[in-house]
């Protein structure tokens, strides 16, 4: 899938539990991630995560690491 | 079975609890109190003589047949109109009585033709009928006389005829257009002997006739008849069935005179419908026979080569080769499949079955994704199953109906009567709608309170709702101390009263005034009984899933769960995508809503199906489009689905599947997706269909073969097949054999079987050991999680925004007479009503680009752009505009957006920036008129 | 100062009263005489409208029936100090004619303006309420039920069990509803009360709210009496000023009000529950009962219906007591009824006298015979629908079950008189297309019997098939009688019948000819 459209996903299940403590989010975004990605949408993420830490939020970032 | 005539007692059966007994004819009979004499005479199989009564209209007491002697009562009382009390003693046959019923019939039929030989009513006229059971044998007025022997016959409407000439002027379609369909289109012009049904002293088509068949259905003679009947004569035999058409499930006779479908009949029986149809289910069936059915299979290497025809073998030898080649070269996750909301459990089972046990992936979608997955999500997070709580008879016992992002009237057209005749009744209305739907003020409906709110503002405004109950004190405490869980409603009163939730600040971003929002909330939270239907204004939106957890926050709230007259109710818009998301069609889920990853439940699936299931979840429809363009997945078994015409970017859609390897397409018709199909397998219509369908409210109804495969297979033979063909044997008997594998691996189908369905007509999931002829209602005692979830739901407003390019915002919908991309309808007469698509538009804004009604205007979006004609309305606000997505040529969905709902990437068909300019080309399709696609 | 009184009613000014009034005041003005020129109700003696009435010491004196014509000759006969002239008929009040009737109800019509509150006040008006307000609900029905008044519409049923019923009712809202759709033909009673003493009938509408509950009283006035609407319209914007209509009636903190709905010339819409479909803006047309209109009427509302001359009783009967009301009539018909006397008779009016008086009293002595001077062959009581009887039976008791008894019925209290020369087929005739002309179509014995029944009455007296015919025609009304579902096409039959039993001569003019 293209990376856009990932970080666009994922930015947007970040904002919408923006709402709760930095914990609570975290795993609230890793659980949406492990219910609903695909093995391999999660491993194209983050890999461009691990090259552009910066292009997400740290939130997801944090959940892809958890 | 031959012709089956449901019996009609006369007048409405009581609901009272209360008894009473009375003597019939001697004949002690017990009913309920408030029933009729004749209900109570009909009940016992003491049939009085009626015209103007039947028990789907409040009684009249006009046609005079039906008198009765009362002991120490004066006169001859109407048993239609005359309640039983206590102790009465009824003569319905006496001396006096038939004589009086001689002298009544005697007036009818010096005003009626002597044909009844050739009439196309012979053998099912209930004035006919009645002449003999009343004995009569002499009309002594003479045959010259005053009569309406002359009247015109009004044929204006393409499926039924009005011939005045046979009018007895009973009323009983004026009153079934008031009190079944609430429409009100007919009245009786004139008075007296000249007394006439009219529908508005108009032609039945240019009048506020929505066509649906009440007034047919209701009429004792051949006045209203279908013109299927008056052409092909009277049917013989019935099937019963269920439409295909929205998730009402409407249960229909279908009635045949040998093979051929004569007419099709709302069966009173029906539990969606009791009786009642519309335009759709009623009349517009006539494509399962059209002339561009294709029902051979065909194959083509490129989709640049012409269809070639092949047998089943070929076809299904050369898609299964090219499947498997595509794995091979691709890896085993590079196809996929989506299931069809409008094909049967069964034949939705068999799909997700073949791409979990023969593909091999999870990567298998359905077209609920685009419509209602956020309803799963929701209703799943916060009361533990993905389904509307509530039966429809429900709202007959509601006190405040909100109605949010839905349009029933048009679109769920039957259920739209039922909330109708409620509101009729006195129910208070709240309408959640950018547009000013017929509901906000039709024909003795108004809503109380219309909150006509920016597109894409539905969190903050229901949100606002939930800042007035807590801020209020109108939280229902024993409830939710009771029924739910107490930490996640903590949390949920501190978020909820947050300033950032006020009306106030749900004023600045959906432009509804606060005092507005504020008294909506206060009257549903005074109910008593409340109750939220909503549609894909809700889900279809970037926060759809947290608009469906806001509102059934609201219900949990405020008590409004576990009952007759509340609820959280989708609107659904296929007739199966209730049953599609049940059958496991999503990629994270096994039948019955169950995760992948659950081992427990995956092993059961794997012990049954001698197969490895993956536990990861597969891509859902919008991923695989986008990995179709990256080039990651390449082929796609596409089941009753035209997603280049009904998803959204057609621009990106249609580039994913031209990316693609394969394409098969399972379809009626060479449909736009067609286009970029390898393979067509033919598929077959609801009337050839044997399986279930589930409907909006888990009602579970049989679909019977009404005529032979137009293909020669059942459609799920030809998934078996293909399965088989890839080396995964499948095999069934029947799809009753496919419905206990479903059961057998279910837990809230358990209790199904063709066999019971059969015998008791329909069920409501969960049908199982605790409930065995199933759950009309919901979260009784306590919620299917257990204790109810509130989740905290903050408004994070759509990026998709309007700006100085795109200054509009677009939304869309669907009417009364097409159904979604009209690929049935508009093989129909149903052409006559709606033959294109148009764009609403308010005055100020169609002005100020100088835009004229009906004139053609450019629709342009950043995705794209389309043309169509302009019609200017005040149903949208100013900066709003609208339109359908019936015809492929007027490509709605070519400026819709990649947007989506961010829990279940349900798209944002609801909100899109848009610029409408006016054009002088009209385009190429302009000149080609639809009914020439009709043909 | 000279007061003159010309009336205002519709039936005076039909017959030039504007013109009279306004030749009267024309001369005031020209030869600067201190005039008041009073615009009265009538007093009902039709015959002599315009009666023109002029203010004595002694008392009012008669001229009438007065042209503009006249006008000069009266002013030169001095008729302003109650000079003589050919017209003078002398003390109003001491005309045998009126005051040998027993007015209660029409106690007010004539005597003063009908908008005058204070006239109206002087004259014991207000009383009622008064009363009504101190008793409370249970006791002013209690006094309704003891008066013995009936339904004067025709239907004769108590009105005291109707207030019952109405105040019992548990709903929150109720109605009152008064029937002013005065469709029968020979009757204007109704109209005559809405022109000439209004308030009385909005006094008794008040009670009735108040007593059984309503806060909203309707008056159901046919479009064809304009003046009443507009006079009624006036007095209820006169009520509320006064403060005894609106939202605190006499400061009881009790709220009624009263507004005119108009009628869209619908003789059904005299039939209360067709009148009810009509205010609830559908087709008037009759509904089945039950349920019955006080427990379900208007919106499904408990409702109050009367007539006007029902109403209008009860402030009379709330002001004197029940007893004085009872005390007239006889039997179970107790009180006064407004008889309205018109046709072929020479004193065509108001006549109002306790039940009992026999109806050759009411035609010959208050009506004078025939107009024609010819021998009276039929009289019609009680409407279109009502029986004709013959000469013979005309000492009959005017009371509800005395009529029954002679196949007659009382209906609205018109009287309708007919000389020898009349053909009574052609009557019978007109009583089935009457019924055809305005039936509502809903029930099948009136709108198609209806227009049989006309057929088979033609091919009676065109001598086709003349005993066939005959037979058809009875079974024809047996059907109407006994089928049809409200009072029009059930009760078409009797004028039929009664024209056949009584005249059968009649239809056997012509020579029997076989079709």
């Amino acid at each position: 899938m293209r990376i856009e459209t990932l970080t666009r996903m994922a930015q947007e299940i970040a904002v919408n539990n923006g709402v709760f403590p930095e914990d609570e989010a975290t795993r609230r975004v890793a659980d949406h991630l492990r219910s609903f990605w695909t093995p391999a949408m999660r491993r194209d993420f983050t890999a461009y995560v691990t090259e552009h830490p910066d292009a997400v939020d740290p939130v997801v970032r944090a959940a892809l690491e958890s | 079975m031959t012709l089956l005539h449901e019996p009609d007692f006369g007048t409405p059966a009581s609901r009272s609890a209360e008894s009473v007994e009375v003597l019939i004819d001697g004949v002690a009979v017990q009913v309920p109190a408030g029933t009729s004499v004749m209900r109570a005479a009909a009940e016992a199989g003491m049939t009085v003589p009626k015209l103007c009564a039947t028990d789907s209209l409040q009684p009249f007491g006009s046609c005079r047949l039906c008198l009765v002697e009362i002991d120490g009562k004066k006169g001859t009382p109407a048993s239609c109109t005359t309640p039983c009390e206590p102790g009465m003693s009824v003569r319905t046959q006496t001396p006096r009585l038939e004589k009086l019923r001689r002298g009544v019939m005697e007036l009818y039929i010096s005003d009626h033709p002597l044909d009844c030989l050739t009439c196309p009513a012979n053998g099912d006229c209930e004035l006919q009928d009645m002449a003999g059971v009343v004995g009569l044998r002499d009309v002594r007025f003479g045959s010259d006389g005053a009569n309406h022997l002359d009247e015109p016959t009004d044929a204006s409407n393409p499926y039924f005829s009005f011939d005045g000439s046979k009018c007895i002027v009973c009323s009983r379609c004026v009153r079934a257009c008031d009190e079944v369909q609430g429409t009100l289109a007919l009245t009786i012009e004139g008075r007296g002997f000249d007394s006439k049904v009219s529908p508005g002293g108009r032609d039945f088509l240019s009048s506020e006739c929505v066509s649906c068949g009440a007034c047919v259905q209701a009429c004792p003679t051949s006045t209203l008849e279908e013109k299927s009947v008056i052409d092909l004569g009277m049917p013989t035999r019935t099937v019963l069935t269920t439409c295909a058409y929205c998730g009402v499930g409407c249960s229909f006779k279908a009635e045949l005179r040998g093979d051929e479908l004569v007419r099709m009949v709302p069966e009173k029986a029906g539990g969606a419908n009791e009786g009642h149809s519309c335009v759709k289910g009623r009349f517009a069936w006539g494509y399962a026979t059209h002339a561009d059915r294709v029902t051979v299979p065909m194959v083509r290497e490129s989709i640049d080569d012409p269809w070639r025809e092949a047998s089943w073998e070929e076809a299904l030898t050369y898609a299964a080769e090219r499947l498997r080649d595509v794995q091979a070269r691709h890896g085993v996750d590079s196809i996929g499949g989506i299931t069809s909301s409008r094909c049967t459990n069964e034949e939705v089972f068999v799909v997700q079955k073949m791409v979990r046990a023969a593909f091999g992936t999870n990567n298998v979608d359905t077209c609920a994704r685009v419509c209602h997955s956020p309803t799963g999500y929701g209703l799943k997070q916060t009361f533990g199953t993905s389904a509307g709580t509530q039966d429809f008879k429900s709202v007959a016992e509601s006190d405040v109906i909100m109605v949010i992002g839905a349009n029933p009237t048009d679109a769920h057209p039957v259920f739209g009567s039922r909330m109708k005749r409620r509101l009729r009744e006195g129910a208070h209305l709240i309408v959640v709608d950018p547009r000013k739907t017929d509901l906000v003020r039709s024909p003795h409906i108004e809503a109380d309170y219309h909150l006509p709110l920016q597109p894409g503002t539905n969190v903050a405004v229901i949100n606002a709702m939930g800042h007035v109950v807590a801020t209020e004190g109108l939280i229902d405490r024993e409830f939710v101390s009771e029924r739910c869980d107490p930490v996640s409603f903590a949390a949920w009163e501190e978020f909820i009263r947050g300033e950032e939730n006020s009306p106030e600040a749900a004023e600045r971003s959906s432009g509804v005034p606060a005092g507005e929002i504020r008294a909506a909330a206060r009257l549903y939270a005074a109910g008593p009984n409340s109750a939220i239907y909503y549609g894909l204004g809700v889900t279809e939106h970037s926060q759809g899933s947290t608009m469906v957890m806001a509102m059934a926050n609201l219900a949990m709230a405020t008590g409004n769960i576990g009952r007759d007259g509340v609820g959280v109710n989708p609107l659904r818009g296929q007739n199966n995508v209730q049953g599609s998301c049940d059958m496991g069609s999503f990629p994270h889920e096994l039948p019955g809503y169950r995760h992948v990853s659950d081992d427990v439940v995956r092993e059961q699936f794997e012990a049954l199906w001698g197969v490895t299931i993956q536990q990861e979840p597969g891509l859902r429809i919008p991923n695989m489009l986008d990995a179709a363009v990256t080039g990651e997945f390449r082929a796609l078994f596409i089941q009753g689905e035209d997603i280049a015409q009904s998803d959204p970017n057609t621009r990106h859609v249609e580039a994913a599947l031209s990316a693609m390897d394969l394409v098969i397409v399972q379809d009626l018709f060479l449909n736009e997706t067609a286009r970029f199909a390898h393979v067509f397998l033919p598929g077959t219509s609801f009337l050839e269909k044997d399986g279930t369908f589930t409907n909006a409210e888990r009602r579970i109804n049989r679909v019977r073969p009404v005529m032979s495969s137009r293909t020669g297979k059942a459609e799920w033979e030809v998934v078996c097949d293909l399965a088989t063909a890839l080396g995964y044997p499948m095999h069934y008997d029947s799809a009753s054999q496919i419905m206990d594998e479903i059961a057998e691996l279910t837990p809230t189908f358990a209790g199904v079987s063709f066999d019971l369905l059969d015998q008791v007509g329909s069920v409501q999931w969960p049908c199982n050991a605790d409930h065995p002829l199933g759950t009309p209602i919901m979260h009784v005692d306590g919620f299917v999680r257990g204790m109810g979830a509130f989740q905290v739901t903050p408004f994070v407003p759509t990026e998709e925004r309007s700006t100085r390019r795109f200054p509009l915002l677009l939304t869309t919908g669907r009417i009364l007479s097409q159904y979604n991309v009209g690929a049935q309808t508009r093989r129909t007469a149903n052409v006559t009503w709606h033959d294109e698509d148009v764009i609403d538009i308010h005055e100020s804004d169609a002005e100020m680009r100088g835009i004229t009604d009906g004139s053609w205007v450019t629709l342009a979006s950043r995705v794209g752009s389309t043309v169509m004609r302009a019609r200017i309305t005040d149903r949208v606000p100013p900066g709003v505009v609208y339109t359908t997505f019936h015809y492929p040529e007027s490509g709605a969905n070519v400026v819709t957006t990649e947007y989506s709902d961010w829990a279940t990437n349900c798209p944002e068909y609801k909100v899109t920036a848009v610029e409408v300019s006016p054009t002088l080309a009209a385009p190429d399709w302009a000149s080609s008129s639809p009914a020439a696609v009709m043909r | 100062m000279i007061t003159i009184y010309v009336p205002r009613d519709s039936a005076a000014r039909s017959v030039g009263a504007d013109e009279v009034a306004h030749r009267i005041a024309e001369w005031a003005v020209a030869e600067h005489v201190d005039l008041e020129l009073v615009r009265n109700g009538s007093r009902g003696a039709l015959w002599l409208e315009p009666l023109v009435e002029v203010q004595t010491p002694q008392g009012r004196i008669g001229y009438g029936p007065v042209t503009v014509d006249d006008v000069p000759g009266l002013i030169a006969a001095d008729f302003f100090n109650g000079g003589d002239h050919p017209l003078r008929v002398g003390f109003v009040d001491d005309l045998p004619w009126l005051a040998s009737q027993q007015r209660v109800t029409f106690a007010r019509m004539g005597l003063f303006d009908p908008l005058d509150l204070e006239s109206y006040r002087a004259t014991g008006g207000l009383r009622g309420l008064t009363r009504a307000l101190e008793l409370g609900g249970d006791q002013a029905v209690a006094e309704v039920l003891a008066s013995g008044l009936r339904g004067r519409g025709g239907a004769g049923f108590p009105a005291g069990i109707k207030w019952r019923t109405v105040l019992e009712a548990s709903d929150a809202t109720k109605y009152v509803v008064v029937n002013a759709d005065e469709g029968d033909s020979g009757t204007f009673a109704d109209r005559m009360l809405m022109e000439g003493d209004p308030f009385t009938l909005l006094e008794g509408m008040v009670i009735a709210g108040v007593t059984v509950g309503a806060s909203e009283g309707i008056v159901y006035i046919r479009s064809e009496y304009p003046d009443a609407i507009a006079t009624m319209r006036t007095a209820i914007d006169i009520a509320r000023l006064d403060g005894w209509l609106g939202a605190d009636v006499l400061g009881s903190g009790l709220a009624f009000d009263v507004r005119v709905a108009v009628g869209a010339g619908s003789y059904v819409c005299g039939e209360e529950t067709a009148m009810l479909e009509s205010l609830e803006g559908k087709r008037g047309m009759v509904r089945a009962k039950p349920p019955i209109p006080a427990l379900a009427g208007l919106f499904g509302r408990p409702t109050l219906v009367h007539n006007v001359l029902t109403m209008a009783a009860v402030p009379g009967i709330l002001a004197e007591g029940a007893g004085h009301y009872q005390a007239l009539g006889v039997d179970r018909s107790r009180g006064t009824q407004v008889f309205q006397l018109a046709g072929n008779v020479a004193h065509g009016g108001i006549v109002e006298r306790g039940f009992g008086l026999t109806l050759r009293e009411l035609v010959e002595e208050y009506g004078g015979g025939t107009r024609s001077g010819r021998p009276v062959r039929a009289v019609q009581v009680g409407g279109p629908l009502g029986a004709y009887l013959p000469e013979t039976a005309m000492d009959v008791s005017l009371d509800y079950e005395s009529l029954v008894e002679v196949g007659g019925m009382l209906g609205h209290g018109g009287v309708v008189v007919f000389d020898d020369t009349v053909d009574m087929a052609a009557q019978a005739r007109f009583a089935m297309a009457f019924c055809a002309a305005e039936s509502c179509g809903k029930c099948t014995p009136c709108r198609i019997g209806s227009v049989r029944g006309v057929e088979v009455i033609d091919r009676i007296v065109a001598g086709v098939d003349r005993q066939d015919n005959l037979e058809l025609l009875e079974d024809l009304c047996d059907t109407m009688t006994d089928g049809s579902l409200c009072a029009m096409g059930g009760l078409t039959p009797l004028p039929v019948r009664s024209a056949l039993n009584h005249f059968t001569e009649d239809f056997h003019r012509n020579a029997e000819v076989s079709s």
